[in-house]
């Protein structure tokens, strides 16, 4: 199994030094096969940054005109999808940090309270088991989606991108020019803040 | 006071909201008792509030041995940050199961004519 993997593993390396081979050529055909291959796993990405579908393609466009500049300097060292990827991801951001601020809340409100001793100030509900049927699960996750997308940028674009888009904090902390310290920080107030939006649907009571 | 009735009004005791007839059976009992010594040292070691910096941490197995196993005699005496905890881990437990969504979805044909003329104007 291991060696059929790296069979495959090696058709795609050869398959992708070959595409990038037409592409520095100029071939027309080649960035059309780049765009269809790659084009909707950014857009989806995109989508989940910038919650918007016609920014997302904008984001997208701009990811695309931004990776061809760059293509000479693309060295195969990392596939053509996470290279994509993370330049989608960047794109995305950069159109974020255009649009107009929306209203946020205050997730100080979302956050645990203490006394002056600095202990709980109450108990905090109890929640429930995580449901393992899968139809549970997916209204679970809709909820969860739903709650995240309530979240000050600040604090849900860390969120997002670490556990969501699986990036390293080291590369997060640079998409979003804040140092990893502050990633770490931010993405936990974010866990609590979200544990706090969804608390009310997942106490023992509330089934 | 027994050991049992200590534990229960620790934190009141430390927020100083015990009546000073309480406070005073309260010390009495801690200076009469090592087990309830020892429960003290746990209790002033680091606060709820202090455990959050370290939650992280603690899930992830990065927190180092000594500062484990603080965070684990606090967990040991305090349900409030065991339920917490609990709530914390599942949050991330949701988050970090979350599918990606809608499956990524073709490139509209506008979108890829209009990423191909944008190269062209280069």
């Amino acid at each position: 199994m291991g060696r059929s993997e790296s069979r495959t593993e090696k058709t795609r390396d050869s398959s992708e030094a070959a595409l990038l081979s037409r592409l520095l050529a100029g071939e027309e055909d080649a960035y059309s096969e780049l765009i269809r291959a790659h084009g909707g796993r950014m857009l989806s990405v995109a989508r989940r940054i910038l919650r918007s579908d016609e920014d997302a393609e904008d984001a997208v466009q701009d990811a695309f005109v931004s990776a061809f500049r760059s293509l000479d300097r693309f060295q195969g060292k990392s596939r053509f999808g996470t290279w994509l990827h993370r330049i989608a991801t960047n794109s995305a951001l950069m159109l974020l940090r255009k649009r107009p601020a929306r209203a946020e809340i205050d997730i100080e409100f979302l956050l645990p309270e203490f006394l002056e001793g600095r202990h709980h100030a109450g108990a905090p509900p109890r929640w429930s088991e995580l449901p393992e049927e899968e139809a549970s699960r997916r209204e679970l996750w809709n909820l969860v989606r739903e709650k995240i997308d309530e979240l000050p940028e600040n604090y849900r674009i860390p969120l997002l991108l670490y556990d969501i888009e699986h990036l390293e904090m080291a590369e997060i902390a640079e998409q979003m020019k804040i140092t990893k310290n502050a990633v770490k920080v931010r993405l936990c107030r974010a866990r609590q803040a979200l544990r706090g939006l969804l608390s009310p649907s997942m106490v023992e009571s509330a089934g | 006071m027994n050991c049992q009735e200590l534990k229960e009004a620790a934190w009141d005791y430390h927020e100083n909201l015990l009546s000073p007839a309480r406070q005073a059976e309260y010390d009495a009992h801690v200076a009469s008792c090592t087990e309830c010594t020892a429960f003290m040292k746990v209790c002033a070691e680091v606060t709820c509030e202090g455990m959050l910096e370290f939650l992280d941490d603690y899930i992830d197995r990065t927190l180092e041995a000594e500062r484990r196993a603080i965070f684990e005699r606090h967990l040991a005496i305090c349900p409030e940050c065991i339920a917490y905890l609990d709530s914390y881990q599942k949050t991330r437990d949701l988050t970090g199961s979350l599918p990606d969504g809608k499956p990524d979805a073709d490139v509209p044909a506008d979108l890829l004519r209009a990423i191909l003329a944008s190269r062209d104007r280069r």
